[in-house]
């Protein structure tokens, strides 16, 4: 349905440019392949071969140049607009409000129990800068604001304009009823640059899941109310050593870098874990 | 040292392995003197608890001395007599400040995997699936256990440790569904199941003022051990028709409590719902064999009540929804949160009101762990419970 909607109305606006859907790294491909089998086509234009590879390579040259795709349209894919990843957690745990409002104010903390965060460094004026490495991939980096409207309540941030990932978020912390503790309510959207860079940073951004968000609130519940995050890493097992059983190396954190990653975070949660 | 791992469906092999190291600050390191291989290790022996792996440590029934500490440790000392509890409990979250020990928010590594099962993780388990944890079991020399102040409970007086080592478990077990049963004077409770938590929990509804107890089997030295518990038997090995029968012994009232001591396993008397429930799990349309649980919805009298410490895993089809809503039964079940039971048995044990050592059958090395799973799946060698020396 969408794409039919999509080609009423490029037709009922044909002066108007289409939006590209083919990502940049993509399209010079198109460019390199189309112009070979262009140039293969033109050289053998008399058999059937050469005929198709030069409709094929025109195909390809016109996909490449303008950057749009006719079957990808047809199939509703879009490769040049960067997905927005969206995370929303909620976590329940029996501590005072204002204790756990100041453990997560305390942004040094984080990475204690954020298995993607690699350190957040306070910086003045309400600005701190953050080190995001999702594995497998590069680190990286941006300066992010503060904004602590309402003290004890909420906490949010926005990056400035220079951070490589544009990322939002913001955590709200209410009294639950009759001794239930403290709620907390996580909401955190990347919004990776358009671009080939943009891209390819959508794409380690995909790691964030929910699910792994929800990791990392439970591991804070986990250190704040029982002093420690649970763990079997290390125990002995009939195995033979380098084999570990299967979902240990892919709980949502994925992958081998990611878990080992998470066993540092663990190991510094023990040294200061309780509070 | 050795343990036993569990290598596949039937299959338990004692392995050399490394031992356990603390792993956490509130971790101790236990050093066994005591297993049981439980009738809930057979569900995992015989493959209906999923997400176990080769080479799994198997065993959540144990005691010992404790032998190292972790920095966070601070009621639990090195040199002290332990049985430890089958759940692992944190004692500061929700479900432990409700002394709903067995529902712990915080001791499961994998309560991701539980979530999707269950909607909510519950607590880790010693040696009982990934799903629970993935902790390596007691079946072994040494065994780590986590948040060790909140669960090991210490005895140091002169009782023996086949008196005490069923705290840890299966004495709980069978007395929090007997507990489950709200029994008052003059009550019939009828217990599925004369294997050791069916008879703890016959023995368990007499202490609490049980009038009459009826212990439901098919095995003849079970009923026997049930009939020395204090209670009266159905065998249903000559008498196919529990329901009727209950309803006889009753006067036509029914029991009003009964107790589904079997669990996910149970062996059908119907020729009809027998072969039904093990065409369906063999082929994976149902996980669990609920015909105890059938017979005991279907037994009890109106307004009563249902309790099962019996282990069920996941789905169960053809279960009488109809007969529980319209007779108004209250359905009880759940892992035993056995820290809330440690003390009150083990003083119950202390003044000679209960030995749970009577259910005792073999006693075993850990090099005969293997052979003695065998033994006990098949019931062979008139086995009721095992104890492995380490």
């Amino acid at each position: 349905m969408s794409n039919t909607s999509l080609s009423v109305s490029d037709a009922a606006r044909p002066f108007r440019r289409p939006r590209p859907n083919v990502a940049q790294p993509e399209r010079v491909v198109s460019v390199l392949i189309g112009t070979l089998l262009a140039y293969y086509g033109l050289r053998h234009r008399r058999s059937a071969v050469g005929l198709a590879s030069s409709a094929v390579g025109g195909l390809m040259l016109e996909r490449g140049v303008t950057g749009r795709c006719m079957a990808y349209s047809a199939l509703g894919v879009d490769t040049a607009t960067p997905r927005v990843v969206e995370v929303h957690e909620v976590m329940q745990l029996m501590k005072p409000r204002q204790e756990v409002y100041s453990f997560w104010r305390d942004l040094a903390n984080l990475p204690r129990f954020m298995r993607h965060v690699r350190s957040v460094e306070p910086r003045a004026g309400g600005v701190s800068h953050w080190r995001v490495q999702v594995s497998p991939g590069p680190e990286l980096g941006g300066d992010a604001r503060i904004v602590d409207g309402h003290r004890g309540e909420r906490i949010s941030w926005r990056t400035t304009e220079e951070a490589e990932v544009d990322n939002a978020g913001e955590i709200r912390f209410v009294d639950m009823p009759a001794g239930r503790g403290t709620g907390i309510e996580v909401r955190i959207t990347y919004q990776p640059p358009v671009g080939p860079i943009g891209t390819a940073a959508a794409h380690l951004l995909r790691g964030i899941t929910a699910q792994q968000i929800r990791e990392d609130l439970r591991r804070f519940k986990a250190v704040l109310e029982a002093g420690e995050a649970p763990t079997v890493d290390g125990q002995p097992s009939g195995r033979p050593r380098d084999r570990e059983p299967v979902e240990e190396s892919s709980t949502p954190e994925r992958g081998d870098v990611a878990g080992r990653a998470g066993r540092a975070t663990a190991s510094a949660m023990r040294e200061g874990g309780r509070s | 040292m050795k343990a036993a791992c569990w290598w596949g469906v039937g299959d338990v092999r004692v392995k050399d392995v490394p031992e356990p190291e603390i792993l956490n600050p509130g971790d101790a390191i236990v050093q066994v003197s005591l297993a049981a291989i439980c009738g809930s290790d057979l569900h995992l022996y015989n493959g209906f608890i999923p997400t176990m792996e080769r080479g799994d440590i198997l065993g959540h029934e144990f005691m010992g001395e404790v032998v190292e500490v972790g920095a966070d440790v601070r009621r639990v000392k090195v040199g002290d007599r332990v049985v430890i509890p089958f759940p692992i409990a944190c004692g500061q979250c929700f479900y432990c400040r409700r002394e709903l020990w067995s529902l712990c928010d915080n001791t499961n590594p994998n309560a991701w995997m539980a979530e999707k099962m269950y909607g909510y993780s519950t607590a880790g388990i010693f040696g009982y699936s990934h799903l629970t944890g993935g902790y390596a079991g007691g079946q072994a020399e040494y065994v780590r256990v986590p948040h060790a102040d909140v669960g090991a409970l210490v005895v140091d007086d002169g009782l023996g440790d086949e008196q005490v080592l069923f705290l840890g478990d299966i004495l709980p077990t069978g007395y929090m569904a007997a507990e489950a049963c709200d029994i008052e004077p003059g009550d019939t409770v009828a217990v599925w199941g004369a294997g050791p938590v069916g008879l703890f929990a016959a023995k368990s509804a007499k202490l609490l003022g049980a009038e009459r107890v009826i212990s439901i089997d098919e095995v003849k030295e079970r009923l026997e051990l049930a009939r020395r518990a204090g209670a009266e038997t159905i065998d249903t090995s000559e008498d196919s028709d529990v329901v009727e029968q209950l309803r006889e012994r009753t006067y036509g009232l029914g029991p009003d409590a009964c107790i589904d001591a079997v669990g996910l396993e149970a062996h059908g008397h119907s020729v009809i719902a027998g072969a039904y429930d093990r065409v369906k799990t063999a082929v994976r349309l149902e996980s669990d064999r609920p015909h105890a649980l059938r017979e005991a919805i279907q037994a009890c009298r109106k307004g009563g009540t249902v309790s099962v410490p019996g282990v069920y895993g996941g789905f169960v089809d053809k279960t009488p929804v109809g007969a529980w809503f319209q007779k108004g039964l209250t359905m009880k079940g759940g892992q035993t949160h056995v820290h809330r039971y440690m003390g009150p048995l083990l003083d119950r044990i202390r003044r000679d009101e209960i030995d749970p050592s009577f259910v005792i059958t073999h006693r075993v090395s850990i090099d005969e762990v293997p052979e003695a799973y065998q033994t006990f799946r098949e019931k062979e060698d008139g086995c009721v419970k095992v104890v492995v020396t380490p």
